[in-house]
């Protein structure tokens, strides 16, 4: 092989051809040269060692022959291009080992000119680059596979490297987005922001992120996708940023999830908003997370307001040491809390509510957080207070028609141990006016006196305890004397009416709760119903029997059973205007069922066997009193 | 008082008022027998004297009203007492003929006043029992004839005319007369006639 031209040119360096051709020989390079048609004139001695081809096989276009396939084409087709142009170029390629294996090298190509400047020859190089490019592919591939947008940016913005799926999202090529601002794409109403930021970030070159913002970008079809940057900048030892590192991830899914909650969100809270009832949600230490507009109108605060408030001050102070207590008992034991309280309004007033605070627990059964309802009962609250002074005036009233009713008796009661005392008194004159005195006698007539006077003062108490309407209170009471008592205010009443009443107690009954008055009203109305149920019985004896004794569930129960004519609808007795009798007004039994869900008991009417009615009520028992 | 001493007595059943007003009627020096019920006093073997009866108008077993009823005109005059003091029943009581009707509690000369009364009525009561009595046995000695011929004589009928009225003598009437006067007790004809009127002897028409 002999290169011609070249001659020329070592001559007039004064190099020896044999010199050239060993220093060729020995360049750690594959050297070459071609004609200006592209043909290649000579390969160096590397050239030939590395392909394993001889230098006739080389020469001319035989050089392809070691070219990769998949390169060959288009390599031929940039060397042509140049060799057009004139123009120096470089282009990458794999070439065949002699063994066999293919790696990567970097053709370069400059042209050889004359005086005249046309081409006389082509001078050439072919570096092996396999170790970067492989590194670049295996790059490339980690790139391509990163489930988002990335890109390096200079720190004056453009791009510098691009991923496959921002080219496909862009619809760009790689090489079409180099040098290219991304900020064309962003979206016109998130481009003030966007700028702003980065500009913050580039004029804090200590800053250390997080970088980060959601952004509209728009894709190669002009729709807009929402996108979160992650930028991370890679600095120089003195901290200047030299690169910013991109990752940009699709949330467009995300957000519009979002978006889809938000707008359910603004519905819930609609919902809650228009909820005739207080709500709050609290965290599961007690802090107010969310409260709703009526919350926010009644106490008229704003939710900035109630941040760390613990409502102590609109609790009515009465109320206040009980609310907190159930407070403070639901939060230890985790069970709802169920009260009814008063709460200030914006204006002052207070008015009742029913609250409620309902824990709500994670799959650990932990409490994660409280929702509270609090209903206004305040009307409610005033009806029931209403119907309570009714139900009271109206026990009144029975009690004092009772009263009318027994004032033959009452007075007969009153009268008897009097004309005793008088008659006495008058008795102890006697004795003492008489000639000579009788002194014992008098005594006697004396001590009497002050026996029945007692009596007489203990009738009246009686008769003033059935008249007073004190507030209902609660005492321990014994069952047996109670209706003992009463039974004797009515033994008149009985022997009149030919009525022989029986007492069965038990004798060790434990005393109940409850408050006296009512409950002898509520025994009073018992027997003066089982008294007047018989008068029209005239072929049997007219007898009350009355049971007392203790009941299973720590109760007394009491019985009054008499032998009158019966009830034909025992469930309806106890109703209001429900009456057999003809004068009744219907209110006595109605008004005992109010006495006694007063004091949680129970009361009923059953018809007897043979004959008449059982009225039986419970009442419960002092408690700690141990079955 | 005077005479036979009289007896008082006492139904009420509440012992505080039978013990008050027997210590008082003892203080007033009367005899006193006290009974809780009506059916105690129906029972009890009374005494051959004036006597007055204390009634209690509510009793257990039968009511002071059933009681005066029972003892229509063979009882005590009666003394009512009453806790009540009810209108209806007094003028019940009064209108069958009760002496006085006291409210409880009542003053000592209240009641002292009524049981006068009341022994005093009992007394003359008695006076006029005891009377007719003794006319009915002096009436019982007589004849049957001389029963006939009695309504004639206290009638003024001489005795021709009622020995034709009778279909006899005029000597046996004028026996009969003289028998009459004698066993009768009668001093003149006009007491006769008065005792006629007591034994309520029917005039011949």
């Amino acid at each position: 092989m002999r290169p011609s031209g070249w001659q020329e040119t070592f001559e007039e360096a004064n190099v020896s051809e044999e010199h050239f051709r060993t220093l060729v020989d020995t360049i750690p390079a594959l050297v070459w040269s071609a004609r200006p048609d592209g043909s290649a004139e000579f390969v160096n001695q590397r050239w030939l060692d590395y392909t394993g081809l001889s230098a006739e096989q080389a020469l001319r276009w035989g050089w392809t022959a070691a070219i990769h396939s998949d390169d060959r084409r288009s390599l031929i087709e940039y060397w042509r291009s140049i060799l057009a142009s004139g123009e120096p170029g470089e282009f990458e390629a794999r070439m065949r080992r002699f063994d066999g294996e293919y790696r990567w090298f970097l053709f370069r190509g400059m042209p050889l000119r004359d005086a005249t400047g046309a081409v006389v020859k082509w001078c050439g190089t072919n570096a092996d680059i396999d170790d970067r490019k492989r590194a670049e592919i295996d790059l490339r591939r980690v790139l391509d596979s990163i489930p988002g947008l990335v890109a390096t940016n200079t720190p004056t913005g453009e791009t510098e490297l691009v991923n496959r799926q921002m080219a496909q999202y862009f619809g760009r090529t790689v090489e079409e987005l180099k040098g290219w601002r991304t900020l064309d794409a962003v979206h016109p109403d998130d481009l003030p922001f966007v700028v702003s930021t980065i500009e913050a970030w580039m004029r804090s070159p200590g800053a250390t992120g997080p970088f980060e913002f959601d952004l509209r970008l728009r894709r190669d079809d002009g729709i807009y996708r929402w996108f979160h940057l992650r930028a991370l900048p890679e600095r120089e030892t003195d901290g200047s940023v030299v690169r910013w590192y991109h990752l940009l991830t699709d949330i467009e899914q995300r957000r519009q999830a979002e978006e889809t909650i938000r707008a359910s969100e603004l519905d819930l809270r609609l919902t809650v908003n228009s909820i005739p009832a207080l709500v709050n949600i609290l965290t599961a230490s007690g802090e107010i997370e969310f409260t709703n507009q009526p919350l926010l109108d009644y106490f008229g605060r704003t939710l900035v307001e109630l941040h760390g408030w613990a409502g102590s001050d609109v609790i009515h102070s009465e109320d206040l040491p009980t609310v907190m207590a159930a407070w403070k008992h639901s939060v230890e034991t985790g069970t709802p809390f169920d009260l009814q309280h008063r709460l200030r309004r914006a204006d002052g007033l207070y008015r009742w509510f029913h609250g409620r605070i309902l824990p709500l627990r994670d799959q650990d059964d932990r409490i994660i957080r409280w929702y509270s309802v609090l209903t206004d009962v305040d009307d409610l609250k005033r009806a029931e207070e209403a119907l309570r002074q009714t139900q009271s005036r109206l026990a009144q009233a029975a009690q004092i028609a009772t009263v009318a009713e027994l004032s033959a008796s009452i007075a007969h009661e009153v009268n008897q141990p009097l004309a005793a005392v008088v008659a006495n008194a008058h008795a102890c004159l006697r004795w003492l006016s008489a000639e000579p005195p009788n002194l014992a006698k008098a005594v006697e007539s004396a001590e009497r006196i002050i026996r029945d006077g007692k009596d007489a003062g203990e009738v009246v108490r009686r008769i003033r305890a059935l008249f007073s309407r004190a507030e209902a209170e609660r005492v321990a009471l014994d069952v047996n004397e109670l209706i003992a008592e009463v039974v004797h205010l009515l033994d008149r009443e009985m022997a009149k009416r030919h009525v022989g009443v029986s007492m069965h107690f038990a004798m060790d009954l434990p005393p109940v709760v409850g408050d006296r008055v009512q409950l002898q009203q509520l025994v009073l109305n018992l027997l003066l119903n089982a008294i007047e149920s018989m008068d029209s019985v005239l072929d049997r004896p007219r007898t009350i029997d009355i049971h007392a004794k203790r009941r299973s569930g720590n109760a007394a129960l009491i019985e009054i059973r008499d032998s009158g004519a019966g009830l034909r609808d025992p469930d309806r007795a106890f109703e209001a205007f429900f009456s057999t009798k003809e004068n009744g007004m219907g209110m006595g039994l109605a008004i005992c069922r109010s006495i006694i869900e007063e004091h949680n008991g129970e009361l009923w009417a059953a018809s007897s066997q043979g004959g008449g009615t059982t009225f039986s009520f419970t009442l419960p028992l002092k408690t700690g009193t141990a079955p | 008082m005077n005479g036979e001493s009289a007896v008082v007595f006492v139904v009420d059943d509440d012992s505080r008022v039978r013990e008050a007003l027997s210590d008082l009627l003892s203080s007033m020096g009367l005899r006193v027998v006290v009974f809780g019920a009506a059916q105690d006093f129906l029972e009890y073997e009374k005494p051959d004297t004036p006597a007055c009866l204390v009634l209690d108008l509510e009793l257990p077993d039968i009511s002071g009203l059933e009681l005066q009823q029972e003892l229509a005109a063979n009882g005590p005059p009666i003394v009512f007492i009453t806790g009540h003091g009810d209108v209806r029943s007094s003028v019940h009581a009064m209108k069958a003929g009760a002496i006085e009707f006291l409210s409880k509690p009542f003053g000592d000369e209240e009641l002292l006043r009524a049981i006068e009364a009341a022994v005093a009525l009992d007394r003359a009561a008695r006076q006029k029992r005891s009377e007719l009595v003794e006319l009915k046995r002096h009436y019982d000695l007589l004849t049957p004839r001389e029963r006939e011929v009695l309504p004639f004589v206290v009638s003024g009928f001489l005795n021709k005319q009622t020995a034709s009225g009778l279909g006899t003598s005029e000597i046996t009437i004028g026996v009969h007369r003289g028998q009459i006067m004698r066993k009768m007790s009668a001093r003149s004809l006009a007491e006769l006639v008065r005792m006629a009127d007591k034994l309520g002897i029917a005039r011949p028409e």
